[in-house]
Formats: structure tokens, C-alpha cells, sequence
């Protein structure tokens, strides 16, 4: 029992850089950062953020049946996480919201290829597009990923932006296939520029 | 929900990833109108002079509570720049860290009845209580829920003290609570008495009473005074009978009570007496005869009545049936293996006591109850090893209920004490809440006759000198008494007729008092029937003002708060 016990008392307790550091590594002001590190503490008391904590944060924006977790797991995993310790810290956190909002298209396509190269080897396969798409497609929720898996809306959207994707047609798509893809397709690049936020 | 808020711009920039799937552009994002950025200002919250500071965020977090809404803006107070309640501040700290935290703490010394107002004043739920404290508030809920239940169907039970005419129910009140009349407490010792009697009788009666001249062997005296014996006997039983049969009569529910505990024991005390009369002296059944006779004893539980302890007994033994059910059934199980293992123990010996399981049983129980009679004793190493574990387990066993059920009589007990106490300071604690509204009410007099003077005598031209100036509600509320007075005069000399009616009037004299114009003010009763002292109603149509009597000039005690606040209202 006591062994038991002892698990609660976690002792990391991480605190990143100062402000002033943190802001000129990034894209934010010294204001910005201090109010997305209060946001942060509040839910994350260590200072980092466990893959569960994650998932719960990331669920809260989503409708209660929705099956969030399946991409907030691939969102998880483009961080740059320790294998052993896998949290992310502040800084990690920081470093990727700046990319995300405030990078250039490139960043941002970047993190995108990063998102659905799944097992971060470089390429896209059309078993890991699918993965993602099926978990886009769970967060609305009303559908189980069965349900998804076995659905052909999911297939024939792979099949179609694969087929677009792939100019070489080895099966794969590759970073540089995907930067020329999505750099001259115009919606992509009007939608990416939608989703900036005001903080 | 914006307890997450923080968070958003971190789920809109993950969301880039959907944008592959999109066929069509998504669309334009909200601009803001202006670059203001109202989650960074921080509210100043003053309650009762505590100032509580937090973030505008936090607390608009649940927007459906008084803090979260538009609701707190009644509350604003421009001049300081905060927001102002007049409440508690100790219990204020745990709804606002509600807001900080999300979980919503339940204090343990606090009342709960205080935090409940509290929580329903800032549009709290109770159920968002969390999960540590929620067992804690739950408990003391039903606790308090319990106590007001009892209070009020004693109040009920007691209270109808004046409505009894029918002969039946005033029998059935005196059977019920024989403090009520002195017929009823006479009855209750005579019954208790013969209880007494019939059961000391029937130990007597077995007794030696020595011998009879020409019998070698002494008698018990049942059988030397038989006549005695049975005179006394017959005597309980026409008492007892007569009881039952008047309970019955009496009863307001046969059927109901026919099926209680108490009856079917006051059955089984006198029937076997009966069917004593009935069986003559056949030897065939002067045996169940006898056994019938066992049952006499029953009528010590008719003590009951009379015992509230013995009451209360019976109560714990019926609620922790459940452990009485365990601790006999892991008795059971254990005797059982016990037994069967001594048996075989002890099978070689010869001319061992233990000559079957069953009969093991008895050696079994006598040893774990640790009585040890010594009628049956193991001879074998292995036998005496077993009896010795079986003694030591026999130990735990029995003591391991035995707490719970010492816990509950404990508990039913204290609170049976603390509810009869409860009802005897009640009559001193009415009176004296009474004598201090009296005083109250006045004072108000006192008040009001004061300011008449002072009326009285400005109308008159009198120079008024260096006087405390009055309150402005105060000068109203007397005036409006006032009014009402004339009226009633009025409405008393020439409506003496009609009882029973609403009649509204209109009150002609606060036209003149308030702005807002006529009042239409509904007057229960004439003038004898007191009026429903109710306060607190919808002060705009209907204003019970407690009665005043006939033509009395002075305003009657209590209420004095309900009106002024009615008051308030009409002149703002």
C-alpha cells in the first residue's frame, strides 16, 4: 500500500525560461506569453503536460460524444517529446503555438506533414492519412471510428487527395511532394490563413 | 467554456490539420471590433468589507451563476468601482474558489443551512459539490432533514391537542401518550402493574413451597395455592383482554393495527389462558397444555409500552439485522467446521464423548463462546490442539459485530435523548422568542406614538425643537399605519355586517404619500378574524398586514420587518 502511495507524490516540477527569453524566441510579446503560461499553470500545476492531461484539455472544446482522443494523440506526438518522460514543457509548448499562429505558411505546412507522418519517417502513407482523416472525422462525434474505418466517405477522401498529393506515384508522399502540393493549392493556403486566432 | 480559454488559440492552431480534408475554403474568422482586451481586467469583489480580487475570466466561467451573468451588475457600486454583497465573507471564499478551480468545497463547520442560502444566492447548485466533500454535505443534509421531520410530526402529534372531540380518538390519544389526561396515566400503571403481577406470578409458581402433610416430596407452591394462582391469573388476563379489546375499538386503522408488533405480543399473552379454559384435563393434550403455558412470558414484552429503552432495543436489533445475520452465519459456518474436524479427531478414542457431528456442534459452541462447561473434553493431542484454535477464533468471531451493533443502539439512542429534550426546552424557548418580539413590537409603539406627538404638533404650529430628525422610511411606515387605521375605522363602523368577504379598498391617504400613485391593498377579514401574518409576498398586489385589533390605535408586534420592506418598495 505504501508503494501505491508513493506514486502520488510526483516530484518534477518543471519552470521554463523567463519571459524576456521566451518572448524573443518566439512570435509573441512579453504580455502574450505571460497570459498563455497563466492558462497553462492553471491546467497544468507541474509546469508540463502529460499525454492524458492533453487529451482532457483538448476534449473540452469538442461536444461530450465526440471521440477526441485519437487526434489529440497525433497532436501529441509532433511535439518534440522524451521517449521516456513523454511530456511536453513549456517552452516545447510555446515554440510550436508561435509556429502554429504566428509562423510562415511553411511552418505551419511543416507541422501539417509532421501531424500525419505518424510514425515520423519521412513519408506519408495512405494507412496513416487514413488514421488521421478517421480521427478528424471522430471529433464531431456520432460515429464510432468502426463505424469510420468501415465507411467509404473516409477512403474515397484518401483516395482523392492521395491521388493529388502523390505526383510521383510511388505510394508514398514525401515532405517535398506535400510543401509543392499544398504551397499552390490556393484553398488550402486561404483556409490556413483563416484559422489565425486573436490572443 | 471558457475555463479553457487559455487554451483555445493552442486547439485553433491544431486545427490546421484538418485543413487537407476541406474541399471548400473554410470560413472567415470573428474580428473583434475593438483591440480591447477585456479577459486581462480583474474584478474587485467586496463582500462585507473582506475585498476579494480575481480575474473577469474566472469568474465568467459558469455563466449561469449571479457572478458570472449580468446579474452582479445590480451589485455594482460606481463610486467605489467594486462590486459590493452583503454576505458572508468566510463562506464567500470557497464560492470564489469554486470559480478558481472548478470544485466547489463544502467547509465542515460551517452550518449547513448558512452555506445552502449562500450557494443558492449566488446561483449555485449544490450538486457541483465535489466529490470530497460531497458524501460530508449529503450526511449532514439528511441529518438536518430528519430532525425537522421529527420536529414537525411531534409538533403535529402534539399540536392537535384542541381538535378531539369524537370519544373514539380522544381513547386512542390517551393509549398513545399517556401524559395527556390523568385517566390515561392511571390506566397506563394499572396495566404496568399487572404486567408485573402476572410475570411475578408465574416464576412464583414453580417455585418449593414445602410440604404438604402426607406427601414425602415438598410441592411448588403453583400446585399448593392452585386456586390462589389461578384467581390471579384469571384476574391479569380479564385486565389484559379488556385492554386489547378497548385498543381496538379505539384504533383509528383496525387493520394496521392488528398487524403491529404490539398486538399480536398482547395476543400471545392471553391466549394461552383461553385455550387452558378450553382443553379439560385429557392426558393427551395436557402435554401441548403445558408447553401453551411457556407462553405466558410473553407478556413481559408488553413492557415495551411502557419502556422507552426496550423500544429502542427492539429499534437497533431490527436495523442491524444485518450484522446479527453475519455473525450468525459465520458462527454457524465455523461451529460446523469445527465440529466435523473434532469429530474425527477424536473418533478412535474409546468411549469418546463425541460420538456423532451433531454432537460435536454442542462442544463447538461452548468452547468458542468460551463457557467451557467441561462435559465434553478432546483426549487426543489433535483434538486439544483443535479446541484450543477453535476457542481463540470463537474470540474474534463474536467480537467483531458486537461494535456495530453497540454503535447503532449508541446512536439511535442519544438522538431519541437529544429529540426529548429537544420538546421539553421547546415550550421555554417559545415563551421566551415571544417575550423579545413583544418588546420589539414595543418599542416600535413607543416609536410610532412619538412621532405622532411630533406631527401632532407641527400641524399644530408648535415650534418643534432640536429632535433627531427620523428616519424617512420610518416617518412613512407609521403614516401608513396610520392611514390604515383611519381606514379600518372607517371600514369597521359601517361594514360591521358582512363577514368573511375580500373587500378592496383603496387606500385614499397614500395617494398623497407615495409618487407612484394608487395602491390597491386587499384586506382579509373583518375585523374580529386575525389576519395571516405572512410577510414577503409580492409586494406589489398584495400587502398582509397583521391584524389590528378593532379600533386600537396601537399596530400589533410582530411584522414590523415584512411591512417596512413592502414600504421600501412602494416609495422608491
Amino acid at each position: 500500500m505504501d508503494s501505491d502511495l508513493e506514486e502520488f507524490s510526483q516530484d518534477r516540477r518543471y519552470r521554463p525560461k523567463d519571459v524576456i527569453t521566451l518572448s524573443s524566441s518566439t512570435h509573441f510579446s512579453p504580455h502574450e506569453v505571460k497570459r498563455i503560461y497563466r492558462g497553462f499553470k492553471v491546467e497544468c500545476p507541474m509546469g508540463v503536460v502529460g499525454e492524458d492531461d492533453f487529451k482532457e484539455i483538448y476534449s473540452r472544446f469538442f461536444p461530450r460524444q465526440s471521440n477526441s482522443s485519437l487526434y489529440a494523440h497525433y497532436v501529441f506526438n509532433t511535439f518534440d517529446v522524451d521517449s521516456a518522460d513523454p511530456v511536453i514543457t513549456f517552452e516545447e509548448f510555446l515554440k510550436w503555438l508561435s509556429r502554429l499562429c504566428r509562423g510562415t505558411v511553411e511552418e505551419k505546412l511543416r507541422w501539417m506533414f509532421r501531424l500525419y507522418d505518424i510514425n515520423n519517417d519521412g513519408r506519408i502513407t495512405r494507412g496513416e492519412m487514413t488514421s488521421v482523416f478517421i480521427s478528424i472525422y471522430a471529433l464531431l462525434g456520432g460515429v464510432t471510428l468502426g463505424m469510420l474505418q468501415d465507411d467509404s466517405v473516409v477512403s474515397t477522401k484518401v483516395d482523392d487527395v492521395f491521388q493529388r498529393m502523390d505526383t510521383n506515384r510511388d505510394g508514398v508522399v514525401t515532405l517535398d511532394e506535400f510543401l509543392d502540393f499544398c504551397s499552390s493549392d490556393q484553398t488550402v493556403l486561404h483556409s490556413l490563413s483563416q484559422l489565425t486566432t486573436v490572443l | 467554456m471558457a475555463s479553457v480559454a487559455a487554451w483555445l488559440p493552442f486547439a485553433r492552431a491544431a486545427a490546421i490539420g484538418w485543413v487537407p480534408i476541406a474541399n471548400n475554403p473554410l470560413p472567415a474568422p470573428p474580428i473583434p471590433k475593438d483591440k480591447r482586451r477585456a479577459d486581462d481586467e480583474k474584478l474587485v469583489i467586496n463582500v462585507s468589507g473582506r475585498r476579494f480580487e480575481t480575474w473577469r475570466n474566472t469568474v465568467e466561467k459558469y455563466p449561469d451563476t449571479l457572478l458570472g451573468s449580468n446579474e452582479r451588475d445590480f451589485f455594482y457600486d460606481e463610486d467605489t468601482k467594486e462590486y459590493f454583497f452583503d454576505r458572508d465573507p468566510d463562506i464567500f471564499r470557497h464560492i470564489l474558489n469554486y470559480y478558481r478551480t472548478g470544485k466547489l468545497h463544502y467547509p465542515k463547520h460551517e452550518c449547513l443551512t448558512s452555506y445552502d442560502e449562500e450557494l443558492s444566492f449566488f446561483g449555485i447548485i449544490p450538486d457541483v459539490i465535489g466529490d470530497c466533500c460531497y458524501e460530508d454535505y449529503r450526511d449532514r443534509k439528511r441529518e438536518n432533514a430528519e430532525r425537522l421531520l421529527d420536529d414537525k410530526m411531534s409538533e403535529n402529534g402534539e399540536g392537535n391537542l384542541v381538535k378531539l372531540t369524537n370519544l373514539r380518538e380522544k381513547m386512542w390519544r390517551a393509549f398513545e401518550n399517556p401524559h395527556t389526561s390523568t385517566a390515561a396515566l392511571v390506566f397506563y400503571y394499572v396495566t404496568g402493574f399487572f404486567i408485573a403481577v402476572s410475570v411475578l406470578a408465574n416464576v412464583v409458581e414453580t417455585v418449593e413451597c414445602g410440604n404438604l402433610p402426607g406427601k414425602k416430596e415438598p410441592l411448588p407452591c403453583g400446585e399448593r395455592y392452585e386456586v390462589v394462582f389461578f384467581c390471579l391469573d384469571t384476574a391479569c388476563v380479564m385486565i389484559f383482554t379488556a385492554e386489547y379489546l378497548l385498543r381496538l375499538f379505539a384504533a383509528p386503522d383496525r387493520c394496521k393495527f392488528v398487524r403491529s408488533v404490539m398486538s399480536i405480543i398482547d395476543v400471545v399473552a392471553i391466549l394461552p389462558y383461553y385455550i387452558g379454559l378450553g382443553i379439560t384435563d385429557n392426558d393427551d393434550v395436557s402435554g401441548a397444555f403445558v408447553t401453551l403455558r411457556v407462553f405466558r412470558v410473553c407478556r413481559i414484552f408488553k413492557f415495551s409500552r411502557h419502556s422507552q429503552g426496550l423500544r429502542i432495543l427492539g429499534y437497533t436489533l431490527k436495523s442491524c439485522a444485518k450484522e446479527l445475520g453475519f455473525l450468525v452465519f459465520s458462527l454457524a459456518m465455523a461451529i460446523i467446521i469445527f465440529a466435523t474436524v473434532m469429530f474425527y479427531a477424536e473418533k478412535k478414542v474409546k468411549g469418546s464423548t463425541f460420538t456423532s457431528i451433531p454432537a460435536s456442534f454442542w462442544y463447538t459452541i461452548v468452547t468458542m463462546t468460551t463457557l467451557g462447561y467441561g462435559d465434553m473434553v478432546p483426549s487426543t493431542a489433535m483434538g486439544k490442539l483443535v479446541g484450543g484454535v477453535c476457542s481463540l477464533s470463537g474470540v474474534l468471531v463474536i467480537a467483531l459485530p458486537v461494535p456495530v451493533i453497540v454503535s447503532n443502539f449508541s446512536r439511535i439512542y442519544h438522538q431519541s435523548q437529544r429529540t426529548d429534550k429537544r420538546k421539553a426546552q421547546k415550550k421555554a424557548r417559545l415563551a421566551r422568542i415571544k417575550l423579545a418580539k413583544a418588546s420589539s413590537g414595543a418599542a416600535f409603539a413607543s416609536k410610532k406614538k412619538a412621532s405622532e406627538a411630533r406631527l401632532a404638533a407641527q400641524e399644530a404650529g408648535l415650534e418643534l425643537d432640536g429632535h433627531k430628525e427620523d428616519d424617512i422610511f420610518e416617518m412613512q411606515h407609521h403614516h401608513l399605519l396610520r392611514c390604515l387605521e383611519k381606514t379600518t375605522n372607517l371600514y369597521h363602523n359601517v361594514e360591521n355586517g358582512h363577514e368573511e368577504e375580500l373587500r378592496e379598498i383603496q387606500i385614499g391617504d397614500l395617494e398623497k404619500s407615495t409618487p407612484t400613485g394608487q395602491h390597491r391593498v386587499h384586506l382579509n377579514a373583518p375585523s374580529g378574524a386575525p389576519l395571516p401574518a405572512e410577510g414577503r409576498q409580492n409586494a406589489g398586489s398584495l400587502a398582509t398586514i397583521s391584524q389590528l385589533g378593532g379600533g386600537e390605535p396601537s399596530p400589533p408586534a410582530a411584522d414590523d420587518n415584512n411591512v417596512t420592506g413592502y414600504m421600501r418598495i412602494s416609495t422608491l
